[in-house]
């Protein structure tokens, strides 16, 4: 990543947080001792970072964040100003505990982040003094500004990413994209409320009650995690097979999949999509494991062949069934003659053919990546569908394949 | 009726005669009943959480249904209603698993009936005795009351192990309960429950109700991400079973092979106390112990006569690609050295990849291995040779025990088929250079 491109948003990010850090300090009514733990503790949180099964993270700060407004306050208002220093100073040093160890921080992701924590404890704010919620019996008059003001939380975020991740702002794309990682982000949220909550009452037993649930769900997610990450190896690792037999060019499907996961990124593609992109990218050549039969050098194989000899192995494993589909479906034309378009070609047949094809002409034509994206485009009556081409043609501009010095 | 199914249904008829003796012997005795909307809300989870257990390791379920009757019987006790009574009539709806209904099974339910309810009466009455005197409780109480929660989870545990231990003796005749050795993770589990269980309970005596939504949100967020692990666990391993299983049949005679050898090693496995743990590496291990093959010419595998040195060369490297290929997948790796040393010999010769020590015996799972695929080698029929019968093959096996193969694991072998009653191999075929003969001669169905 380039180093200069991440200095601007680290910068914004930080001076942001520090200014909402001292517009808090100023409304604050809670003890200066009590603000000061709550800021170091935000700060250490955001170093622990919670993975989700949609391959995001959730920092711990989110459970400080939302217990802040009911710790921070009593049944009638909220300690605004304090909470706000809790996250603007908390945030700020925590940006900066990366940077003082010499890591790389993607800044421009707190910035979102942040955004959103501010509009829960505004909406919290809000919420809470408000009569209707007033005459809830004690308790659970608690539960209705921490319900809402966590949908305004959970929408900003979505939004931000949406933003951030250039996704179309439709209902299945977003929800494809952020269904597996909300889990983590509420049992978060519920922990850190169920704390604040139970610490009035209980004391420090609080921490066992709120932390021993959240460590059991912990653990249910690492184990999820670890073994999706399994998954794709085994995946990768059954895709490397006819290379490691002399039967394709080595790390072919590697670069095929790298390729065509640029492209559906660039499309817009949900995050389901993308994982089954890579899983056929990956698999478009397992096919030619047929190739040690005798028979079948004999008589000859046409890519064809090779696309339904591959989709029959990858459907014998029940829960690739989608993906041996779309390797099914490779080279079938993108739309037949006097057709605008063929929808039984999924989107992700047509990536992985297209980047397949760059990968065979660069590297086993030894074409340059110009001359490749020409044949591409020559073949973009049926073979290419030429909204794939173009974008593939945006990723290698980004990736410099065009440099003087390779055309 | 086999002497095996009449004690299973003795068994069942005593547990669940007990439960229900217990139960009675409370309702006349005690009859504090707790308060009827309190205990259909504990008695809802706690049968939703039984009925959803979730397979955690190698066949080890994990329900969560303990921490619930513990919470709900230090609810009652500090109601002032009867622990026991309430957490037995409780543990008394729970005793179904999908699973059981699914495959119309009566024993296990039966059983499990009587023993949840033995067990929750334990429980309950270790409460109703440590907290007949917390009044109304206050913030003091708590260490007392999280203190009952898990004495009561240890009375629930050890009664809960009791009575499995007995079980398997009498059932299985077994004395040792090696097999059974998930019981150590599961008891934990299971203590480890109970006392969240009690701190629950307190928590919602004591605090206000508001919190006990947001206990169960984030329980049931850890609930519902366990069950889809263990989905995409079973979507793993059905993943590589599926692309085994369609490589193998590019090839007739090998066809099956996987399977069979990945049982065998089961078998063995099984009879020398091995873990689960243990055993789904084993299995592992056999079903990606010849993914190599898969990279060695076709005309290679399936010729007929013998190998060429050449050839034979050529065949032994396959045991370095299985590493190549899978050296990825880091949960594979012990697997994967299982499974490279499945050509090394006892006496530490032959050839392998990381899994081969020269000179060295190989470990115990790849002398399972060894023998495993030998023994499936000799009983089915290849390309070069018609299929021999089990006792020749493992007459071979024990020739060569000491040199090529561990004679503890041929034993195993030989004992665990005569238990599970099964004959593999051809009926009367025990000539080796007749079965290479024939196969010669192209004649490729056994005439029995």
């Amino acid at each position: 990543m380039n180093r200069s491109r991440n200095v601007l948003p680290l910068l914004i990010a930080l001076a942001g947080a520090i200014a909402i850090g001292a517009i808090g300090l100023i409304a604050a009514r809670a003890s200066g001792l009590e603000l000061a733990a709550g800021v170091l503790l935000m700060a250490l949180a955001t170093q622990i970072r919670i993975p989700a099964h949609g391959g995001r993270w959730f920092g711990l700060g989110v459970a400080i964040v939302a217990g802040a407004p009911i710790y921070f306050g009593d049944e009638r208002s909220v300690d605004l100003g304090a909470c706000l220093t809790l996250v603007g100073f908390g945030v700020a040093l925590g940006l900066l505990i990366p940077v003082a160890r010499a890591r790389t921080q993607v800044a421009h992701h707190f910035i979102g982040r942040m955004v959103a924590m501010i509009g829960y404890l505004l909406v919290f704010a809000w919420v809470l003094p408000q009569p209707a919620v007033q005459r809830v019996d004690d308790g659970w008059g608690v539960m209705m500004p921490l319900a809402l003001a966590a949908t305004a939380w959970l929408l900003i975020l979505i939004g931000a990413m949406t933003i951030e991740r250039r996704l179309p702002f439709a209902v299945e794309a977003v929800s494809d994209e952020f269904v597996g990682d909300i889990n983590v982000f509420v049992s978060l949220v519920a922990t850190g409320a169920l704390f604040a909550l139970a610490e009035r009452q209980i004391g420090l037993w609080a921490l066992g009650v709120a932390g021993l649930p959240f460590l059991f769900a912990r653990s249910a997610f690492g184990r999820f995690t670890t073994t999706q990450k399994t998954y794709r190896q085994t995946i990768r690792a059954l895709a490397r097979i006819p290379e490691v037999a002399g039967l394709g060019v080595e790390g072919h499907a590697d670069r095929t999949a790298a390729l065509a996961q640029e492209v559906g990124y660039e499309l817009g593609l949900g995050r389901r999509d993308l994982e089954d992109l890579e899983c056929a990218a990956l698999m478009h050549d397992i096919g030619r494991i047929t190739l040690t039969e005798p028979a079948i050098l004999r008589l000859g194989y046409t890519d064809d062949d090779l696309a339904r000899w591959g989709a029959e192995i990858i459907s014998e494993a029940p829960s690739l069934k989608p993906i041996a589909e779309h390797v099914r479906k490779l080279h079938e034309p993108y739309r037949k003659p006097g057709e605008q378009n063929d929808p039984s070609i999924s989107v992700i047949s047509k990536i992985v053919r297209a980047a397949s094809s760059y990968d065979n002409l660069v590297v086993g034509r030894q074409l340059s990546a110009l001359q490749a994206i020409e044949v591409l485009h020559q073949g973009a009556a049926y073979d290419f569908d030429p909204v794939v081409i173009n974008v593939l043609r945006e990723v290698l501009e980004r990736r410099l394949a065009f440099h003087p010095a390779t055309t | 009726m086999t002497a095996l199914a009449k004690r299973r249904f003795f068994l069942a008829t005593t547990y669940s005669g007990a439960g229900v003796l217990v139960l009675a012997a409370l309702v006349v005795f005690d009859g504090r009943f707790p308060s009827f909307w309190r205990w259909l809300l504990f008695a809802t989870a706690f049968v939703a959480l039984e009925f959803h257990s979730v397979e955690v390791n190698d066949r080890l379920f994990q329900s969560s249904g303990v921490m619930v009757a513990i919470t709900a019987g230090v609810v009652f006790a500090l109601e002032g209603h009867s622990a026991a009574l309430g957490m037995a009539s409780i543990a008394a709806l729970g005793p179904f698993v999908a699973q059981d209904l699914r495959e119309r099974r009566w024993f296990q339910p039966a059983a499990n009936f009587g023993q949840m309810i033995l067990t929750s009466a334990a429980a309950g009455l270790v409460l109703d005795v440590a907290l007949q005197n917390v009044g109304v409780a206050n913030r003091s109480d708590f260490a007392t009351i999280a203190l009952a929660g898990t004495v009561a989870s240890l009375a629930y545990t050890i009664v809960n192990w009791q009575l499995v231990l007995f079980a398997v003796r009498m059932v299985y005749r077994k004395r040792d309960v090696l097999p059974w050795s998930k019981m150590p993770v599961l008891l934990t589990s299971l203590l480890v429950m109970g006392v969240v269980g009690g701190l629950l309970g307190a928590t919602m005596v004591l605090a206000q109700p508001a919190v006990t939504p947001l206990i169960l949100i984030v329980y049931l967020i850890g609930h519902l991400s366990l069950s889809s692990f263990s989905q995409l666990r079973e979507a793993h391993e059905a993943t590589l079973r599926g692309f085994i299983k369609a490589l193998e049949a590019k090839d007739l005679y090998t066809r099956g092979h996987t399977e069979r050898v990945a049982y065998f090693s089961q078998l063995i496995g099984e009879e020398l106390h091995f873990s689960g743990t243990q055993l789904e590496r084993l299995r592992w291990a056999a079903l990606i112990h010849d993914v190599g093959k898969l990279a060695v010419p076709a005309e290679l595998i399936r010729k007929r006569g013998r190998l060429t040195d050449e050839e034979y060369e050529e065949m032994q490297t396959h045991a370095h690609l299985v590493e190549e290929i899978l050296a990825e997948v880091e949960f594979l790796e012990p697997m994967v050295e299982i499974a490279s040393g499945h050509h090394s010999h006892y006496d530490g010769n032959g050839y392998g990849g990381s899994g081969h020590r020269n000179g060295l015996p190989p470990s115990l799972e790849s002398s399972i291995l060894a023998v495993a695929d030998s023994f499936d080698a000799m009983t089915s029929t290849r390309s070069y040779r018609m299929a021999l019968t089990q006792s020749y093959a493992l007459a071979e096996l024990r020739r060569h025990a000491g040199k090529q193969f561990d004679p503890d694991v041929i034993d195993a072998l030989q004992t665990s088929l005569a238990r599970v009653g099964e004959t593999y191999g051809s009926k009367h075929l025990d000539d080796e250079e007749l079965a290479r003969r024939l196969a010669e001669q192209g004649a490729l169905i056994e005439s029995v």
